[in-house]
């Protein structure tokens, strides 16, 4: 089953804010994760899906079939939401099979079913307890059970380990990602964390604004992301505006640095992107891009620190990473510069 | 609030009290008499008739207003529906009797001293009550959200109603009900002013007692009171049974 959002827009009543012109595509079996800031319009996107909101302009399609007008108790998606919404009056179990129930499915068959799903998520030995005696990541996995079941045609996760312990948050994380490839259900994810979207799926959308700036897999975001903006949303860069010079140099105002400018002209206003992880500490003298300065803050993170440290002239200092610190000097290899519009 | 409820069981349980800081003798036969007396017994029974008449009415009216009420104040509106919803309490009992008075005495709506009316007036009065509480719970609940996962789950709004909305409310209901039952069992002020002789409550004959035998009145008094130490009881555990 496929989702396709085609140039859909939104805004809610009464106020600015919402999507505009969002076209986005995931494939059957697909994990696409949409990330943004709190009021960028993820949610929104998720709520249009599930059919929690209507009134919006454009085309969205559940396996190339137009959902507009279809209500949200006949769009077979399972959705997960942020806190769980377990039914407080049902045990673990009648909360799985709560869908099925609703498909007119036998009580014999729908509790074989329920009881299936529960083995799955490991909770089996829970299925008769009521879902308030459970921790958090328990009724998360409840939760995604529930929203399985019924083996709906997209599954929808709405920050389902927003609310969890950072402990819990990783293992839920990898289940999730196993559960989801087993069951092959096609699926939206909507987060604020990058760890979360990066790690868990097969391409990601980063909106902000309302409209969606990017849609790639989470290496290609990271490596090429297509503005300052994404840039500075996903990971950790330092970012130095410019002016292209010639071809090949950019002036940073503390510095003249070389890298890729083919897609500008000499004149054009520029920003200059650098991950923390590709600054060389200590370079030897002849190094491209050596930038003598000095380091100021440290923090340590076990297996590596991230720093910052200030050339010469700079106004701003560069954040750094990695086991070895920069004392005087520092370069960055012009294959790890991307020059972006500013 | 001890002290009178001490004196009531005393003096239910006195001889003669006449004239005397605590009554004479030791007696049950207030309670015999209670129960022989047939206006007593009539108007015991038209309280429960009218208590169970009025438990129906607010809850089918009371749980979708209070359901609409919600979903109103949600979007931001319905502040007059809830103080409409809400005047009944505000009200004094005495204006809300004689407006009834001033417009069911007449020949177009001739139902002073109907059984219908006196429903009808506690229904009024209670079921602010009701909804109050059935609102605190569905705010508690964050109803909509299970609503909006039920609905995802494949739920018509009936059914979110039905195996949603209604079992999360029986707790609050059922409280509710309890506590407009009570109210209503001893409701006196605007059922003095709209009660015929032939459907006088309990309150209302009770005060009639106090004019004649004191142990007499104190007994029928107690009797109230047990009922609503048992609708306390009743509530308390069902409530626990149902959590």
């Amino acid at each position: 089953m496929s989702l396709h959002f085609e140039n859909v827009s939104f805004t809610y009543p009464g106020v600015q804010h919402g999507i505009e012109a969002v076209t986005l595509a995931v494939e059957p079996g697909e994990l696409l994760a949409v990330m943004g800031r709190s009021g960028s319009g993820k949610s929104t996107i998720l709520r249009l899906t599930a059919g929690l909101l209507n009134g919006y302009e454009g085309r969205i399609a559940i396996n190339g079939k137009d959902v507009a007008g279809v209500p949200v108790w006949r769009r077979e998606v399972g959705m997960v939401f942020q806190q769980y919404a377990l039914f407080p009056h049902l045990s673990v179990v009648d909360n799985v099979a709560y869908g099925l129930r609703m498909r007119g499915m036998s009580a014999a068959k729908r509790r074989t079913r329920a009881l299936d799903m529960l083995e799955r998520v490991g909770l089996t030995e829970h299925a008769g307890r009521r879902t308030t005696l459970l921790s958090g990541g328990q009724q998360q996995r409840v939760a995604l059970a529930r929203a399985l079941a019924f083996e709906p045609k997209v599954l929808l996760l709405d920050e389902p380990l927003a609310a969890l312990d950072a402990g819990i948050r990783q293992q839920l994380r990898d289940e999730i990602r196993s559960l989801q490839r087993a069951c092959g259900a096609t699926t939206l994810l909507v987060t604020h964390d990058q760890d979360e979207a990066l790690s868990l799926a097969d391409r990601v959308a980063v909106v902000d604004g309302g409209r969606v700036l990017q849609v790639d897999t989470p290496e290609r975001l990271y490596t090429q992301p297509v503005s300052t903006q994404v840039a500075r949303f996903v990971g950790h860069s330092s970012v130095m505006p410019g002016r292209v010079v010639g071809t090949g140099a950019v002036d940073v105002s503390f510095a003249m640095l070389f890298a890729d400018t083919r897609a500008f002209r000499p004149g054009d206003k520029v920003d200059v992107l650098v991950r923390p992880e590709h600054v060389q500490p200590d370079p030897p003298d002849t190094a491209i891009n050596r930038l003598g300065g000095r380091r100021t803050e440290v923090r340590y993170f076990g297996a590596t620190c991230r720093y910052d440290f200030v050339p010469d002239a700079a106004q701003q200092p560069l954040l750094c990473e990695g086991r070895q610190l920069a004392e005087h000097a520092i370069a960055i290899a012009p294959e790890h510069l991307r020059v972006l519009a500013a | 609030m001890l002290l009178p409820i001490a004196l009531l069981l005393i003096g239910s349980f006195g001889e003669t009290w006449t004239n005397t800081l605590l009554p004479t003798g030791i007696t049950g036969h207030w309670f015999a008499d209670l129960a022989a007396d047939t206006s007593f017994r009539r108007a015991f029974g038209v309280s429960l008739m009218v208590a169970l008449a009025c438990c129906c009415a607010t809850a089918v009216v009371g749980l979708p207003l209070a359901y609409a009420l919600h979903y109103r104040s949600l979007s931001g509106r319905g502040l007059t529906a809830r103080l409409v919803a809400l005047l009944p309490v505000g009200v004094p009992g005495l204006t809300l009797g004689f407006g009834y008075i001033a417009i069911f005495s007449g020949d177009t709506l001739p139902w002073l001293g109907s059984l219908r009316l006196l429903i009808a007036a506690h229904t009024v009065l209670t079921l602010p009550y009701l909804t109050q509480t059935l609102l605190s719970d569905l705010r508690h609940l964050d109803i909509e959200r299970l609503e909006a996962c039920a609905a995802t789950l494949g739920a018509t709004p009936l059914r979110q109603f039905v195996t949603i909305v209604l079992p999360n409310l029986r707790q609050s209901l059922f409280s509710g009900l309890v506590m407009v039952a009570a109210l209503s069992i001893g409701e006196f002020q605007v059922s003095n002013l709209i009660a015929g002789f032939r459907y006088r409550n309990y309150p209302v004959v009770l005060l009639q007692a106090f004019y004649g035998a004191t142990g007499m009145a104190c007994a029928a008094t107690v009797v109230l009171l047990c009922l609503a130490v048992i609708a306390t009881l009743v509530s308390v555990n069902t409530v626990q049974r149902l959590k």
